[in-house]
């Protein structure tokens, strides 16, 4: 096998990073088009720890946000206080963290594969196929905890690897990383546990060989970050947890038959390379995570490592592909990619290991046309995502929540002509866009949260918030309360259509259009 | 394998496409008897996904890269592939209908995997499992069991290796252990 020299090898890799911050920065603050309302709740709790030092209810210095009520955990709130006090309070500052963790994926990932199979040209392969991988790149661009919480673990594994080749003492840095998780995201709290136990599997002879004494202290390490997270537990905010697991859900089938059957949805080829889950968030409308043709280095690559791979890389991929969907069989929807990020990492050295296999067979025969064709072919395919992502996914509008911040922006200008203005309340939460975009005084909006914040009654994770200064949020039903005269209504053209009957006509203030440039929102004075 | 087995099969394989892909055969044959949701021709889907895609590039609907890339062509093949690859699913096989058991899926995969180590002989069954839902993958439905029927037999011995050789190895460590 060809090694690339030394200097080439960081070039190849530079350049491999450079497509990864292209296809991650580019344009971040319109593409997605609009925030979503947890990356605006991330972005406003930032902005009011930077200014108060205390978050949206409060609370000083928090590990866990309560946020909507889903208490998100803490930790890409103060990744983002650096970039919001660089930048100001906008969509950029927000997901720039999640960018430029993905950004750092890809060089983990090229020294982790170096690490497990001691090839640079597949660690170079790994590293390009996840720097273009579809879904790395749509969780990238948006302010995802998940994907700041998957370079985490690669560190974590890194450091692993890194401590059974060698440097025993680094053993203690991977158990800092893995607990630094489980203050990232909420998936971590499965997923982690789940990792550490892969490793400790496929590496248990080369762990014997560490000192005890490093071990236990690394356990130590790790237990510190359970701590907190056990406490969350004991104080009951865990109803994120409990609202979404698949224990408190009744499906109609028997609990083990719809466990598998979420495990093997995400399986399903359709899913993987085809169209991808119901949130059209998570990928590029009708493209999978991975690209169609991927599919033929994925056999090629499981081919190639049940034959001749040894017995950890078996282990390591192998159980990392079967474990770590679980956090998504376990929960109420079907396939979530956001619960299973991490398992993608496993599927991507595969691949690698099949275009590696499928290069050097190509170097034996064929070596005039078949590369070059594939290529051609590949890079249609690749063209076809990038179409979908940066053309087609902006223009959907379900997708984005899209709406509020032209809303916002037509608002200020007349909010104080106005004595009360109410817009229609749902669980897209109106309230964070406008507390982020008016860039709301955190101070103020302290004093008032106990008296708008209305927890859920049914026990479920989502509250609502009932007022800003003038600015009502409730379900504008005019069946029940009366149109008054002089109040300025937001709502959906579709529920304005469905209350016809209860109006006789009104007066068109303002009217936000769709991506496609259909009425999406108006802003109306009834007569 | 021979080459001749190999040769025949794939024949056998085209012929049953050809005769399938036959748009007109609505002209053929009474309307009675090919109610609409049969043959590929049938679903609406891959139109209607052609002409929001196209409206989604605003002024450019009618460029030549758009055509190229948003089209009838490749529209369907994308709805035939993701019917052949859903005949595939872990959980139309195994959890969700009648096709085989649960425990199936365990010795299929242990089969699947020792074929991988050794594949010599298994082509033919191979090839035969990756043939059978060419046709019912012609259908925009989801997998049907009875649809599906061909692929019983070459995932049955598959499975059933995998059990023998489940089996053996239980009695080898079995016997290790006295």
């Amino acid at each position: 096998m060809t090694k690339p020299k030394f200097l080439t090898q960081y070039k190849i890799l530079f350049a491999i990073l450079l497509v990864a911050s292209g296809l991650r920065l580019w344009n971040l603050q319109n593409i997605p088009p609009h925030l979503r309302n947890d990356e605006a709740a991330l972005g406003y709790n930032a902005y009011s720890i930077l200014q108060t030092g205390k978050d949206e209810h409060g609370q000083f210095l928090p590990i866990v946000f309560q946020s909507f009520g889903d208490f998100k955990m803490g930790l890409y709130v103060y990744l983002a206080v650096p970039f919001i006090s660089i930048l100001g309070l906008n969509e950029v500052a927000v997901r720039i963290p999640s960018a430029l963790a993905g950004i750092i994926s890809v060089w983990l990932i090229y020294e982790i594969v170096n690490l497990l199979f001691a090839n640079i040209r597949l660690a170079l392969i790994s590293a390009f196929i996840f720097a273009i991988s579809p879904v790395n790149v749509a969780f990238s661009r948006g302010a995802w905890e998940v994907n700041v919480s998957l370079t985490l673990t690669l560190a974590g594994i890194y450091f692993f690897l890194k401590a059974i080749y060698g440097k025993g003492s680094l053993l203690i840095l991977s158990a800092l990383f893995f607990g630094l998780t489980l203050l990232t995201s909420h998936t971590a709290k499965l997923s982690t546990p789940i990792f550490v136990m892969i490793l400790s599997a496929s590496f248990f002879n080369q762990l014997r060989k560490i000192n005890t004494k490093l071990i236990l202290l690394s356990v130590l390490t790790g237990l510190v970050f359970v701590i907190p997270i056990l406490l969350t537990i004991l104080m009951g905010q865990i109803t994120r947890l409990t609202t979404l697991s698949i224990f408190s859900y009744q499906s109609g089938y028997p609990l083990f038959q719809s466990i598998l059957n979420r495990w093997f949805s995400f399986y399903a080829p359709s899913s993987l390379f085809l169209s991808g889950d119901i949130n059209p968030q998570h990928t590029a409308p009708n493209t999978g995570p991975f690209l169609f043709l991927d599919i033929v280095p994925l056999i090629v690559g499981i081919i190639t490592l049940v034959r001749v791979g040894t017995k950890p890389q078996k282990l390591f991929v192998f159980l990392g592909l079967l474990l770590l969907s679980l956090p998504s069989a376990l929960t109420i929807e079907k396939v979530n990619f956001e619960r299973i990020l991490p398992v993608f990492m496993p599927i991507i050295i595969l691949m690698a290991i099949g275009i590696d296999k499928l290069l050097e067979g190509f170097k034996k025969r064929f070596t005039n046309v078949l590369p070059f064709t594939l290529i051609f072919f590949y890079s249609l395919n690749y063209l076809y995502f990038l179409d979908q992502y940066f053309v087609h996914g902006p223009k959907k509008n379900d997708a984005w929540q899209y709406g509020y911040k032209q809303i916002v922006e037509k608002v200020n200008i007349f909010q104080s002509q106005y004595p009360q203005i109410l817009v229609q309340q749902s669980y897209e939460h109106p309230y964070i866009f406008f507390l982020f975009y008016q860039k709301y005084d955190p101070e103020k909006y302290q004093r008032i949260v106990k008296d708008v914040f209305v927890p859920n009654k049914k026990g479920k994770d989502m509250g609502l918030v009932s007022r800003l200064d003038n600015i009502e949020f409730s379900d504008i039903d005019w069946s029940i309360r009366k149109p008054i005269h002089g109040v300025l209504y937001i709502m959906p053209v579709y529920k304005l259509d469905q209350q016809s009957k209860y109006y006789s006509s009104y007066k068109l203030v303002r009217e936000i259009k769709d991506l496609n440039g259909f009425p999406l929102f108006k802003i109306i004075e009834t007569i | 394998m021979s080459k001749k087995i190999l040769i025949a099969l794939i024949v056998i394989v085209i012929i049953r496409v050809l005769m399938f892909i036959n748009l007109n055969i609505r002209e053929l044959t009474n309307e009675y008897i090919t109610p609409a949701e049969f043959g590929i021709g049938g679903n609406p889907v891959p139109i209607w996904l052609t002409d929001e895609q196209r409206r989604e590039h605003g002024l450019n609907y009618d460029n030549l890269e758009v055509l190229l890339m948003h089209n009838k062509v490749v529209n369907y093949s994308l709805s035939y592939l993701s019917h052949y690859l859903d005949y595939f699913r872990g959980d139309f096989l195994f959890t969700n209908g009648s096709f085989l058991y649960l425990f199936d899926a365990l010795f299929a995969g242990v089969g699947l995997w020792i074929i991988i180590k050794s594949p010599k002989g298994w082509e033919a069954i191979l090839i035969w499992l990756l043939a059978a839902p060419l046709i019912p993958a012609l259908d925009f439905q989801p997998p049907n069991v009875l649809k599906a029927i061909n692929m019983y037999l070459p995932l049955t011995i598959i499975s059933s290796f995998g059990a023998i050789k489940l089996i053996n190895l239980i009695f080898r460590l079995a016997n290790r252990v006295k």
